[in-house]
């Protein structure tokens, strides 16, 4: 990793230039991906990422640069760069480094720190694939372990000096089923941020029939119908409808460019009474915790909104500064190629008093969104765009036959305000969020709740 | 020569998986340099300057491959990328297709003459461009009241190809952009559209049509409102309708149709749309910004008829797949430093038809102008696609109204067949890498008021 020394000389030299505060972060990440298709094992990728990313800050503006060579020469030469265009002659002095290292927050047994168990990975896959494969209509069964061990450094000119090291799993898997010319398929992608350790918590059988029940449903769906309608969000993945539509509302990084809608309404009911939400990164060993974030602050659990009052955003430092709101241990990057930026950790709506049955019984026609897929948001408005995969028509109060094909198309803002009921069974479910600082490890989640109306697109 | 240090790194790397007793093997390196200015508030709010390099090997011992890939060039490290690459190699399944035989006559070196030049451009101006990017879109229009994304960028890359037959590629460029976007907002209506000018020279970027393009559509878009349900003749923007394409390319993949995945996995040499339809991959239209002299298995580009006439005349493949399905690659092996070997295009081109603007645009027609969630919209697998848009509705080529909040569905297999004219003038795609007239399609459905 970095020499502190060479840390030093580099935010002196920045601070010099005339920044009122400079970072270096420091990151080695050591991945592994072990793909299975065909009943083969397709490939195996492994590698080490490593760089350098120096951030500098004048008043209220960030310039960042980044290099994969850990020289004095080179951190400095892209230093002068980025700071070419606002050097001043009014010099700070940084603080002398106070070096920390931080304790795990959750201990990791079998990390990429130690060798691989590539046999006992192989199998788990093919465990699976064989599993799927009984079933006639499987025509594909595609999976995959990924694996990284990450170590990184801080260093800035207020005297932070610390080292963390992060593991994070993800088992993604995908079946493909066929009948005629009519294929589907079903997604699960468990993860956490932990080591091998994790795939033992994961049974084999459990998965393999949820994917394949999940595949034929969708395989013999009719097409859904179009139009606006009451919708029944289930638990789990569905809470990625408030993480796209809502919880990137909340980041300082839009806030500060007042490209939010909720930039001016904290403390403002901006959702239903029934609704709370919450971003906590310090639960172990879920897939978006981190025990400090790539700012070097400890995490924390942020209440977002309070019985449907806006409680907090999430604040980075630079979000700090512009907005004035408290740090909340949200900077967030993908890796050094990234300045930080204020992301979600673990993101979710919180459990409410609603029962899953009342919800439905209350729908004389509508749409129960049992599977949520991926989807899209506007910056600025909260528009999205999700896809369901795995979803039935509500008619008289009751779950009917299956649909494919449905998307749910609206405004984050209006259906936080349209979220009548809110159930009891909170359920978490990890995710990838791609946004300003890259794509990052999230978990989204929330209880059933029924919004009273969303536009649903379909095929019929 | 600025790459020789390249060459002679990968051919180290080459030698030490040699040395390692490595059987065929090849390598990619990939170096690059950027600038990124983003203006906001009438200064630069955030700046990033980059240099990277990654280098990444593929080994294959016994038919059976290896894949690793490191950022740091140190001795070392590179030993123990060689290392992975053969220990890893060991688990998986044999690929008897899959090897490493290209070698050329002579090393393929492109460095086009403009980027032999350095273009000494002053910071200075790089600066007030995307400065001004944002004062212009805010003071197009009173009801435009931010441009949260607006920016400037250039950049340099790259690409080593070695192998452990000699072969030796070598190709660099270079490119400049700009980009804005225009947050409206009017009676409690928002509405924000982006737009983006890229060049080869930084003379080449068009502050104007960007800012006007942004600005004016966003403005545009506050009146827009749904349209009645049913069934509609579409036009796609060329952007709209190099995303909808780009999300169903598998379907011309030879590697998806070796899977039993592509769509026309059995379609070769038959009919899959209207008989004026003729698609080519032209990784030599130097035009393009996609331009490429070798594949990512060293083999040199070529051009390549995929649709013509209407009638699918070949998949894109690389080696493995030609080896499988018994023909000769079309040069479309693909695969990053730490990738394993897939297929890709690189331009694709749309012949022209003959139909007019005016006819093109007889009665009425929704020309989409934006395409929301492609990637959790559409089902590539199946061809389905049910999208939200925003979009133009037409008619006899004049606007009627500007619709939102209405979702687009079809089946994508099923449009090309649906084709109702294709239109007589080449436009290019904002990335410049995508090449196609204005087509019409029949009867689409959407679900609005």
């Amino acid at each position: 990793m970095l020499d502190s020394r060479i840390a030093q000389d580099v935010i002196s030299a920045g601070c010099e230039l005339g920044a009122s505060f400079v970072d270096i972060y420091v990151e080695k990440s050591v991945y592994e991906a072990i793909s299975l298709r065909d009943s083969e094992i397709k490939d195996i990728k492994t590698g080490t990422d490593f760089g350098i990313g120096i951030r500098a800050i004048f008043g209220n503006k960030s310039v960042y640069g980044y290099t994969n060579i850990a020289e004095r020469e080179e951190l400095l030469r892209i230093l002068k760069l980025i700071c070419a265009m606002d050097k001043t002659s009014q010099s700070v002095s940084p603080s002398a480094m106070d070096f920390r290292k931080i304790k795990a927050q959750f201990l990791v047994s079998s990390g990429l720190d130690k060798p691989s168990p590539y046999e006992e990975k192989i199998a788990f896959l093919r465990r699976v694939d064989e599993l799927t494969r009984r079933n006639e209509k499987v025509t594909q069964f595609d999976g995959l372990s990924m694996q990284k061990w990450q170590s990184i450094q801080v260093f800035d000119s207020e005297g932070l000096a610390i080292d963390d090291e992060r593991h994070a799993i993800r088992i993604p898997m995908t079946v493909i089923t066929a009948e005629g010319s009519n294929q589907a398929r079903a997604f699960e992608g468990p993860g956490g941020s932990q080591g091998w350790e994790f795939a033992k918590t994961i049974d084999p059988e459990r998965i393999a029939e949820s994917l394949v029940k999940r595949a034929l449903t969708v395989l013999r769906a009719d097409p859904c119908p179009a139009g606006k309608m009451p919708v029944v969000i289930d638990n789990g993945f569905g809470g990625v409808i408030f993480h796209e539509a809502c919880g990137h509302l909340l980041e300082t990084t839009s806030v500060e460019k007042k490209a939010s809608v909720f930039h001016d309404k904290m403390g403002e009911m901006i959702a239903s009474s029934v609704v709370s939400a919450v971003d906590d990164g310090t639960i172990p060993g879920l897939w978006g915790s981190l025990t400090v974030d790539d700012e070097g602050m400890p995490t924390q659990k942020t209440q977002l909104i309070k019985d449907g009052r806006l409680n907090s955003f999430l604040v980075d430092r630079l979000g700090s500064m512009k907005t004035g709101f408290d740090r909340t241990g949200s900077a967030r990057r993908q890796s050094y190629k990234y300045a930080p930026a204020s992301r979600m950790r673990n993101t979710y709506i919180d459990a409410g008093h609603d029962d899953m049955e009342a919800m439905i019984a209350s729908v004389p026609f509508g749409l129960y969104a049992k599977v949520m897929g991926g989807g899209s948001v506007t910056p600025g408005t909260g528009d999205f765009n999700f896809a369901v995969e795995e979803a039935y028509i509500i008619k008289d109060g009751k779950v009917g036959k299956p649909v494919r094909g449905a998307t749910l198309i609206g405004s984050g803002p209006q259906v936080l305000k349209s979220i009548s009921m809110v159930g009891k069974n909170l359920m978490l479910a990890p995710g990838m969020c791609g946004s300003v600082s890259g794509s990052i490890n999230v978990t989204v989640g929330q209880p059933s709740i029924k919004v009273d109306e969303i536009l649903v697109g379909g095929e019929a | 020569m600025e790459w020789n240090n390249g060459k002679e790194l990968c051919f180290k790397i080459v030698e030490l998986a040699k040395k390692a007793g490595i059987q065929e093997c090849d390598v990619i390196l990939q170096r690059g340099q950027s600038l990124n200015l983003q203006a906001q508030k009438g200064s630069i709010d955030k700046s990033k300057v980059t240099s990277t390099q990654v280098v990444g090997i593929r080994v294959i011992q016994d038919q059976k491959i290896g894949i690793s890939a490191s950022e740091s060039l140190e001795l070392d490290s590179l030993k123990m990328m060689v290392d992975q690459a053969k220990a890893t190699s060991r688990y998986s399944g044999a690929d008897p297709y899959q090897n490493i035989r290209q070698k050329n006559d002579q090393d393929i070196i492109l460095i086009p003459e403009r980027v032999k030049v350095k273009e000494d451009i002053p910071l200075q101006a790089k600066i007030d461009l995307a400065i001004r990017l944002e004062q212009d879109i805010l003071a197009a229009d009173k009801r435009i009241h931010n441009a949260p994304y607006s920016g400037y960028s250039d950049g340099e890359g790259e690409s080593f190809y070695a192998n452990h037959l000699g072969t030796f590629c070598y190709q660099k460029d270079r490119s400049y952009s700009i980009y804005t976007s225009a947050l409206a907002g009017a009676n409690e209506q928002q509405a924000m559209y982006s737009s983006s000018s890229i060049g080869r020279s930084f003379s080449e970027l068009d502050l104007k049509a960007c800012v006007d393009e942004a600005s004016t559509i966003a403005l545009r878009l506050l009146d827009a409102k749904p349209i009645p349900t049913g069934r509609y003749d579409v036009i796609f923007s060329t952007d709209e309708w190099e995303s909808i394409l780009s999300a169903h390319l598998g379907a011309f993949s030879a590697k998806a149709a070796k899977e039993g995945t592509a769509y026309y996995r059995d379609k070769l040499a038959k009919s899959i749309a209207v008989s004026g339809l003729t698609m080519r991959d032209s990784p030599q239209y130097r035009d393009g910004f996609s331009f490429s002299a070798f594949d990512d298995e060293g083999m040199p580009r070529e051009d390549l008829t995929v649709i013509n006439q209407g009638v699918l005349k070949s998949f894109f493949h690389n080696s493995a797949t030609a080896r499988f399905f018994k023909q000769k690659s079309t040069a479309h092996g693909s695969r990053g430093a730490k990738g394993s070997l897939g297929v890709s295009p690189t331009q694709l081109v749309f012949d022209t038809g003959s139909v007019s603007k005016n006819d093109l645009y007889a009665g009425q027609v929704l020309k989409v102008i934006s395409l929301k969630g492609l990637h959790s919209g559409t089902n590539a697998v199946s061809g389905h696609f049910s999208l939200a848009v925003e979009a133009i509705l037409c008619r006899d080529g004049v606007e009627q109204q500007m619709v939102k909040d209405v979702t687009l569905s079809a089946n994508f297999y099923d449009i090309l067949n649906g084709i109702q004219g294709i239109g007589s003038t080449l436009e290019a795609s904002s990335g410049r890498s995508f090449f196609s007239p204005e087509i019409r399609f029949s009867g689409m459905s959407v679900a609005g008021s």
